[in-house]
């Protein structure tokens, strides 16, 4: 398929195939700009996109295609490869009830297919969160989402979780210098950071638990006419480390 | 209604083996928990059987551990160790026999010593683990185990099978070791997150542990606190850690060890002798280090008195009274509430009594016997107590531990956190080979299954608890950058085809935990 195969599809389906290689579309990008920067990106004169409906296959096909694109020498995973990472790693770890751990290695085949191992670009992570975890989904739509920019040089970021009682995941995106596309390159485990609920309790003084084991980080104290007790750290108290 | 006490003492110690070394710092770690905790502990348990004592205690013994009690070579070197330490100890005599009440101690530490090399090469033949079956067998003991090695298992939520090997392989060795699968499990510091449940079941673990505020600080209010035992949805048991009781031994300020009469852990004559005198037992002799002598009590920050060994006794003594005195008064507070019969949960790591608190075996010992006066409560096995109280309540733990600040806050910070990214790469890349070589046999078996031991090994908290110390954190990265290195020199060598088998057959002998290990098993169920 050539350029001008491509300018043939609908914008709907160009989205598609934008999709299928991890590209994220700036909206105001026109058809044309589009189809040159997915040749641009992917540094490939013919791009070959499978229309078989079996994920799988599709993933496969198309990890095919890109490493021939890019002349990496890729040999599938059932078959011999190198025992480097060949795709990107990308997690969360939850630290405690106001922090994650987030961590990431770009894999062999996204430095080769996005050309990113000469390139500037950027780095930004966009950490999801909801209720429930098909909230995920849609958190961006529901504004439960932020964005952290991070050095392209970074590894690793401790972030400050807005809320508890949520279920949490995030996106590694990369975005080359000069470039209209955003390249997804990994989404990751999902992680639900407790509530922490202050009962009164008949049995136990809740509020020694707390002193005992140091965690009156996550607790604010409230002084009453009569007595103390204890409340949640402001849901809103975050803040990007 | 009947008062039940649950004591657990936790035998864990990172898997140290240094056979390219004639001697290695850190095998002291095993050698000195050997002498002063897990020894002076079982004949603390046979004096209380002789005199028959009533005594159930849960013993939580890590695989680390257990195969370095097996282990031919180290417990060879145990043996020139405590050789080692009664020729220190004569030395020590005769340099202080003008010194009547330094001679004393002096005399202690010998006899110490070659009581030491007695027990453990005449009475117990080199083989404590017998005795331990013994306890078993008389009902005095209930083993549980922990993850394969001692690994912090929230950290690894993201790789449910790897969790599920942690555990399995953990399970399958103490099967090949005691005949039968554990009932419990001990997760590593009470490490817990929700789904952790769901792997031990498919395991088959029937109870575990949390820790209090895993327990209370949930949504969900528990009815009895941390004095029964609940079950999840999915149908583990578990019981709940008591924060209280464990405190009056844990506190650094005001717990029972930190009294003035008690034996200086610090105050050791490896750091206050002459360098000429004492260097023969110095770290390459030349580097000061803690050789197990220590001549003065606690007293206070600077001025430190002679220890006197029968005072610290009989105030042992008096603590263990005390503790269970104040035992009798919690169970009258929380029975007067209650319907059922509540248990007080006491976890202790093993090496508290002995190792780090001089007189810890003999407070142990008159716990029993203090507690067996009173007859205000009986000591149970959790799964006594879990069989008679079926009808408990359905909750689940928050993701927490017991370890300072309550959550992952000890083994996920500034000084240790470049650790995950590269054990995650080394899981991914397990993974990927254990799928692509699925049914390998002969070297290339055994290459894959030497790989699996460098990255279950790599996991272990030690390693991340020790960097955030800085003191000696310098073998913890050592060892974690060494295992990566083994690991990918082991890849390396599979894909290629090429292989170094001198460097190999030192590795598989050095790192030699779990001889049965099977990389396969990573592919199954997966």
């Amino acid at each position: 398929m050539t350029k001008d195969d491509l300018k043939k599809y609908s914008q709907k389906d160009i989205k598609n195939i934008c999709l299928k290689f991890n590209l994220r579309l700036d909206d105001y990008s026109s058809k044309d700009e589009v189809i040159d920067e997915i040749f641009e990106i992917l540094n490939m004169e013919d791009i070959e996109v499978s229309k078989s409906n079996n994920s799988i296959m599709q993933n496969k096909a198309i990890n095919f295609r890109l490493a021939n694109f890019c002349n990496f020498d890729f040999i599938p995973l059932d078959d011999k490869s190198s025992y480097a990472l060949f795709n990107t790693l990308f997690k969360i770890i939850l630290k405690d009830p106001q922090w994650i751990f987030v961590l990431w290695k770009v894999g062999l085949k996204d430095l080769k297919v996005y050309k990113l191992e000469n390139s500037e670009y950027d780095i930004n992570l966009r950490v999801k969160y909801g209720k429930a975890v098909k909230d995920l989904e849609k958190a961006e739509e529901s504004d439960n989402f932020f964005d952290i920019r991070v050095d392209m040089n970074d590894k690793n970021r401790y972030v400050n979780l807005p809320k508890q009682g949520m279920f949490y995941c995030a996106e590694l995106l990369c975005k080359k210098n000069n470039s209209n596309f955003t390249i997804l390159l990994g989404t990751s485990n999902i992680i639900y950071n407790p509530k922490i609920t202050i009962h009164k309790n008949d049995f136990v003084d809740v509020n020694s638990i707390i002193k005992l084991n140091c965690i009156e980080n996550y607790i604010e104290e409230e002084k009453n006419d009569n007595s103390t007790s204890f409340r949640l750290i402001s849901d809103s108290n975050f803040m990007e480390e | 209604m009947k008062n039940n006490f649950c004591l657990i003492l936790n035998a864990h110690l990172p898997f140290v083996k240094h056979p390219e070394y004639s001697s290695f710092f850190e095998e002291d770690w095993f050698f000195e928990a050997l002498t002063e905790s897990y020894v002076p502990i079982l004949n603390v348990f046979s004096r209380l059987k002789e005199d028959k004592v009533p005594f159930k205690v849960v013993l939580s013994v890590s695989q680390t551990l257990l195969a370095m009690l097996e282990d031919e070579f180290l417990i060879s070197r145990y043996i020139k160790y405590l050789k080692k330490m009664v020729e220190l100890s004569c030395k020590e005599v005769e340099r202080t026999k003008n010194d009547p009440e330094i001679s004393l101690l002096s005399k202690m530490y010998l006899e110490k010593y070659e009581k030491a090399y007695n027990d453990f090469v005449v009475v117990y033949k080199k083989d404590i683990l017998n005795r331990v079956k013994d306890f078993i067998a008389s009902g005095n003991f209930e083993i549980i185990t922990t993850s394969a090695t001692h690994a912090f298992l929230p950290l690894y939520e993201s790789y449910p099978n790897i969790v599920d090997s942690q555990i399995k392989i953990a399970l399958d060795n103490y099967r090949q070791n005691f005949g039968v699968k554990p009932d419990g499990f001990w997760l590593s510091d009470l490490g817990y997150y929700p789904g952790l449940d769901k792997i031990l079941k498919k395991n088959g673990v029937k109870y575990f542990f949390s820790s209090a505020n895993g327990l209370m600080l949930g949504e969900k209010n528990p009815k009895y606190g941390l004095y029964s035992s609940y079950k999840t949805e999915n149908g583990v048991n578990f019981l709940c850690r008591d924060i209280f009781s464990t405190d009056e031994i844990l506190n650094s300020e005001k717990g029972y060890p930190s009294n003035a009469v008690y034996r200086d852990f610090n105050r050791d004559i490896g750091f206050d002798l002459p360098f000429d005198e004492i260097k023969e037992f110095l770290l390459d002799k030349k580097h000061r280090i803690h050789t197990g002598i220590k001549y003065y009590a606690i007293t206070g920050a600077y001025d430190k008195n002679i220890y006197n060994r029968k005072v610290a006794e009989e105030q042992a003594k008096k603590d263990a009274k005390e503790f269970v005195k104040k035992r009798e008064t919690q169970f009258k507070n929380i029975s007067k509430k209650m319907d059922g019969d509540p248990i007080i949960v006491a976890p202790f790591d093993a090496q508290m009594f002995g190792h780090f608190w001089f007189e810890g075996p003999i407070w142990l010992e008159y716990l029993f016997r203090y507690a067996a006066e009173s007859k205000s409560f009986e000591f149970v096995k959790p799964s006594e107590y879990i069989d008679s109280n079926k009808n408990c309540e359905t909750l689940e733990p928050i993701f927490s531990s017991y370890a300072t600040g309550g959550f992952a806050q000890q083994f996920l910070e500034g000084s240790n956190d470049w650790i995950y990214i590269n054990i995650f790469s080394m899981i991914e890349k397990m993974f990927e080979l254990s799928k692509r070589y699925y049914d390998e046999k002969g070297l290339k078996e055994r290459i894959l299954n030497q790989a699996f031991r460098e990255l279950l090994l790599c996991q272990a908290s030690d390693w991340p608890f020790i960097m955030r110390l800085y003191s000696n954190s310098g073998y913890a990265i050592s060892r974690v950058s060494g295992h990566i290195e083994n690991f990918n020199k082991l890849c390396d060598s599979l894909i290629s085809d090429t292989m170094d088998t001198e460097w190999f057959l030192k590795l598989e002998k050095k790192n030699s935990v779990f001889p049965k290990i099977s990389y396969k098993e990573l592919n199954h169920g997966h």
